[in-house]
């Protein structure tokens, strides 16, 4: 699978769960903050659906990944490829 | 062989420690006169095919006290990692139904233990205030807790804690009525999740200055009736 793969994979992931609308939500949008305005809460969502999407746990690895859905699909690449 | 000795090592520890668990809920139930007190006679049908429990937070005794008065029922409690990874706690917390929580980040293991729980019909204590109370002033909900709510579907009951933990004080439980919380609305998730925490939130805090009000009476009734008085 590759990284634009894994993007829309998590995009998808992100709208369904979080309740956002496809429309707001491209792959260089910030996700927390002054972007799409998700919250600690959300993060928890998106580490749970990573972990069962991707089998990729993100506990614990700081916010840097979590910047938006390219710097997420970028760490799960990282650690799919990590764990072949 | 080793192996062998090591689990029956464990075993011996585990059996030890849940007979010390036991122990202390006579203690609890004896020197702070722990009473639990159902409002709605649902509440212990409920307990028993699991359900996520919710208190208000009063003291460090509360994640010990609830478990003790609720005692034979496994409650899983979660813990800040804080007090989990603690070196004298650790081995215990380990070994009793305790999940710990790393608040400092995101943290979402907690909600696969607190599942996993959930779904052998378990119950699962968690303080959505997230700290103490200080100066009987309540904190705001957390949202979090709803989580396993929302992927299971399982009950929410709300408990509120009353008294001051002083030995042979009353200590009170008062266990509130499970509520079927729809959290698969349309809509942004942290918004539904926060309105329904804000719900449980006023009814935890009502349930607590009932009891209050109520234990108060009670301490009075005594105090009267009291030969010295």
């Amino acid at each position: 699978m590759n990284e634009q793969e894994i993007a829309t994979k998590i995009q998808k992931m992100i709208c369904e769960k979080l309740g956002v609308d496809p429309d707001e939500l491209d792959n260089d949008v910030p996700l927390f903050d002054d972007g799409i305005g998700l919250d600690s809460i959300d993060s928890l969502e998106i580490i749970a659906g990573i972990d069962e999407e991707f089998g990729v746990d993100m506990t614990g690895v700081g916010k840097e990944p979590f910047y938006n859905v390219t710097s997420l699909a970028e760490y799960v690449a990282n650690a799919l490829d990590a764990d072949k | 062989m080793i192996n062998s000795l090591k689990k029956l090592g464990n075993a011996i520890l585990t059996a030890l420690i849940y007979l010390l668990a036991f122990l202390p809920s006579i203690f609890m139930r004896l020197l702070y006169r722990g009473q639990v007190k159902y409002t709605d006679p649902s509440a212990k049908q409920t307990m028993k095919q699991g359900a996520v429990l919710i208190a208000n937070h009063k003291s460090h005794k509360d994640g010990f006290f609830i478990p003790m008065l609720l005692f034979p029922r496994r409650v899983f409690v979660l813990v800040t990692r804080k007090w989990y990874d603690k070196r004298f706690l650790k081995p215990l917390f380990e070994r009793l139904p305790y999940i710990p929580i790393d608040l400092t980040q995101p943290d979402a293991s907690w909600m696969s233990a607190a599942e996993e729980a959930l779904k052998k019909g378990k119950c699962v204590l968690i303080f959505p205030e997230g700290k103490l109370e200080r100066n009987g002033k309540h904190e705001p909900f957390n949202s979090g807790f709803l989580l396993p709510v929302k992927h299971l579907g399982v009950p929410v009951i709300p408990m509120a804690i009353k008294g001051d933990y002083r030995l042979f004080h009353r200590q009170m439980l008062v266990v509130g009525k499970p509520e079927r919380i729809e959290l698969n609305q349309k809509g942004r998730l942290s918004a539904i999740l926060h309105t329904a925490s804000e719900q449980c939130e006023r009814e935890v805090f009502c349930l607590a200055e009932e009891a209050d009000d109520e234990r108060k009476n009670e301490e009075l009734e005594e105090l009267i009736d009291s030969p010295l008085s």
